[in-house]
């Protein structure tokens, strides 16, 4: 009688249960394609080639396999407008459907869980593209400034970040020698990381004798601007089990967009990372202790420590006592070491994935997009 | 799968020039527009897309200034694809919903085309800086091209492209917020400067400011919001070759060949002319509506161009076409494509400024780059497809 109840029970969880069954469907990346960054000089869409190519033969599977095309980049960043022109046919793209995110490819990534997420497509080629090299990147982001409140005051984009480290160096008391502990670190690692832009390993010393670029920024506590590709591809439950024996799931998302007016934010905290993290959190039904690895978007030294206070490692201010730690931060290097405009947040991603695959239960990436890292997208990668 | 509708539209009008408002207030405008048309308010939003062509409105990334109005606080998704930006940002806001992770999404578009002194150079940084390039190539150059090709092919004529351009500026009449309304008679057409040749001013759009926003709810929600919702039945998006030299025969639009019979599939439609009842295409220049209507099954290869002439595609024709006016009338480029997504809903809403007479599957296009890329949409007052 019991097992007749149960049958009954289950016949009724199959049957009606089915949409919701479909829902919980996951979402997992089974192939990994990075290109190496620096200074690209053959024409661009044979870098966007490699990186789809490289991702394609990670999952041993063939351009036909793919039904759609995700794209992440911005058009001043590659100097031409609709960029996804050029790249999408070198992505697979071709007579197939497409789509571009005009912002970090960590975005990309998400639009391309939600299109296979809700059953659209199976199986999807998410592309990140950045080419700093083919434009002069202080330059065009100035363009982003409104024209009326801060144009006029010709603040660059590493200037809003400076501001931020800045505020945050005032109110939680960090020092010269934390912020410059931060990048040793994170050159040592990118040292070991075959994909990295900016390699050579630096002291204390030399980071603290560098040139003051952007107060209170010295020239090697800034990202390099690189050019090169990541790509992705994502694939729906059943489908990822049968192209590989170790899917890295995307167990949760987040993205939040902040304040545009610089004056009207509160720059010693990266809100917006944390409000993107809470939301991914949320939907991966976890917290800051469950994860054992970290990629954050640190344009500058102090944004390493900001970030992994706002995905929630560390009380506000002392971020300094995760990085002493050890806890493993950026061992990609981090966006400190390599930061192709457009796509630092998915070689982040795509590097922590990597990290998954070597044993790594779960993982949390975080990128940030605007003045002052007004926009922001947290990713949970786990097995 | 989640059933998905659009459930308000809003529209600011669009001119040449809106200096009246900054990139976020015409933005707001919309939204403002569109949440009222709901009958919601901004608290019940949960997300939005957004959608622009970057270098056209003087800014760079005028996302993140415009989020001021809609976006701010909330998750917020930018989306550029080209001339197909507008119908992407509303797949792109129809997908967020779908996937279960939203329940109401806003997709909206803003663009500025005024604030450039000339769009064509700027499309021109699009191509390939050594093949492509220095040939000039813009949008009215190849779609001469096209129309050149279409003529010598099929033998169509400058009197049936002149008749498509009445047929719209004869919509746009009736629409308030076109950009263009005069009435114009075959005459007018034929008799307007030459822009590209066989093209004529009066069969080119204009350059147009203003902002679109869609409201999109998953299918409880949206039967609680309306009554008359408009339901997503489908959407395909098809990426083609980069150079222009690739594509076969500039005579036949195949590459939109592909994408609505994957439409088609989906919808399940097998007979577009008898299953559609309204199309708004993005046809910037005549010949592009009649390459339009052959590419998707409403006439056979080579006979579309008859089809305005003989009254078929005006709004109380068999296959009433832009009745908004169309993107002839009215082009603030990277928003246009999600004009036509509104003015598609809004006919099957049976709202719309210049309605066809029961109409209950609409379809909305656009395309992009320099020919490269199409988008569609197909809404309906029903569910599912009803024969």
């Amino acid at each position: 009688m019991l097992t007749g109840f149960l049958q009954i029970v289950l016949y009724l969880l199959i049957n009606n249960c089915y949409i919701s069954e479909v829902l919980l469907l996951k979402v997992g990346i089974v192939g990994i394609g990075i290109t190496s960054f620096g200074v690209h000089k053959e024409p661009f869409y044979n870098i966007a080639y490699e990186a789809a190519k490289k991702a394609l033969e990670d999952a041993e599977m063939e351009r036909h396999e793919i039904d759609n095309v995700v794209l992440g980049g911005y058009d001043v960043a590659v100097g031409r407008t609709i960029s996804n022109m050029y790249t999408a046919p070198a992505a697979g793209g071709y007579l197939k459907d497409e789509i571009r995110v005009s912002d970090d490819a960590a975005y990309a990534l998400a639009l391309a869980y939600m299109r296979i997420k809700s059953g659209i497509f199976d199986v999807a080629m998410v592309l990140g593209y950045g080419h700093c090299s083919e434009t002069p990147m202080e330059l065009v982001e100035l363009l982003s400034l409104d024209p009326f409140f801060h144009r006029d005051l010709g603040i660059s984009y590493q200037m809003s970040y400076a501001m931020q480290s800045y505020a945050y160096r005032m109110r939680y008391g960090i020092d010269d020698e934390t912020a410059a502990e931060v990048v040793v670190r994170a050159r040592k690692r990118a040292s070991k990381y075959e994909y990295a832009h900016v390699r050579e390993e630096v002291t204390a010393d030399e980071v603290l004798s560098s040139e003051m670029a952007i107060f209170p920024l010295r020239k090697l506590e800034l990202p390099p601007w690189s050019d090169g590709c990541v790509a992705l591809i994502l694939a729906e439950e059943t489908i990822a089990k049968r192209i590989s024996s170790e899917p890295v799931w995307v167990e949760g998302l987040g993205w939040h967009t902040e304040n545009y007016y610089l004056g009207s934010r509160d720059l010693a905290e990266l809100f917006s990372t944390k409000k993107a993290a809470e939301k991914a959190y949320k939907m991966a039904g976890c917290d800051a202790k469950d994860v054992e690895a970290a990629e954050v978007m640190d344009l500058t030294p102090y944004h390493h420590l900001m970030a992994l206070e706002a995905l929630g490692f560390a009380a506000s201010g002392r971020g300094k006592e995760v990085v002493e730690s050890g806890f493993p931060v950026n061992s990609s290097g981090g966006a400190l070491c390599t930061n192709a405009h457009g796509t630092t947040g998915l070689f982040l991603t795509a590097s922590l994935a990597l990290q998954i695959r070597d044993g790594r239960d779960r993982g949390i990436a975080s990128a940030v997009s605007g003045y002052a890292a007004q926009n922001s997208i947290v990713t949970i990668l786990g097995v | 799968m989640k059933r998905v509708a659009v459930v308000g539209v809003g529209q600011t009008k669009f001119r040449t020039r809106r200096d009246d408002k900054t990139h976020p207030e015409l933005t707001r405008e919309a939204v403002s527009r569109a949440l009222e048309h709901a009958g919601i308010t901004m608290d019940d939003v949960d997300a939005f897309v957004f959608g622009t062509m970057d270098p056209f409105d003087g800014i760079n990334c005028p996302d993140r200034w415009s989020s001021t109005a809609a976006g701010f606080g909330k998750p917020f998704m930018k989306i550029s694809t080209g001339g197909t930006t507008g119908l992407t940002t509303g797949i792109a806001a129809y997908q967020h919903v779908a996937s279960g992770l939203f329940d109401v999404v806003v997709a909206v578009c803003t663009q500025r085309v005024g604030e450039n002194v000339d769009a064509q150079p700027v499309l021109n940084t699009a191509v390939d800086p050594i093949y492509e390039r220095y040939s000039g190539v813009g949008a009215i150059s190849v779609a001469a091209i096209q129309a050149t090709v279409h003529m010598q092919k099929y033998g169509t004529t400058e009197e049936q492209m002149a008749w498509v351009s009445v047929k719209d500026h004869e919509n746009a009449l009736k629409n308030p917020y076109a950009h263009i309304q005069k009435r114009l008679s075959v005459e007018d057409v034929l008799s307007s400067p030459v822009v590209s040749s066989p093209l004529k001013l009066y069969e080119c759009c204009p350059r147009s400011d203003g902002s679109v926003a869609v409201v999109f709810a998953s299918g409880e929600k949206a039967e609680e919001i309306r009554d008359n919702p408009a339901w997503i039945l489908a959407e395909s998006s098809i990426s083609d070759s980069y150079f222009v030299g690739d594509r076969p025969d500039l005579a036949v639009w195949d590459s939109l060949t592909i994408a609505g019979r994957r439409l088609y599939r989906l919808a399940g439609i097998d007979d577009p002319k008898k299953d559609i009842d309204v199309a708004e295409l993005y046809s910037p220049f005549t010949i592009q509506e009649i390459l339009e209507l052959e590419a998707l099954g409403f006439a056979e290869k080579g006979e579309g161009a008859g089809l305005a002439e003989e009254g078929v595609t005006f709004v109380d024709g068999d296959m009433p076409t832009n009745p908004s006016g169309g993107v002839l009338c009215t082009n603030p480029i990277g928003a246009t494509g999600l004009v036509r997504l509104g003015e598609a809903s809004l006919q099957v809403m049976g709202e719309a400024s210049n309605q066809v007479d029961g109409a209950e599957v609409a379809l909305a296009h656009a395309w992009g780059g320099t020919l490269q890329f199409h988008a569609l949409m197909l809404v309906s007052s029903h569910k599912k497809l009803r024969r």
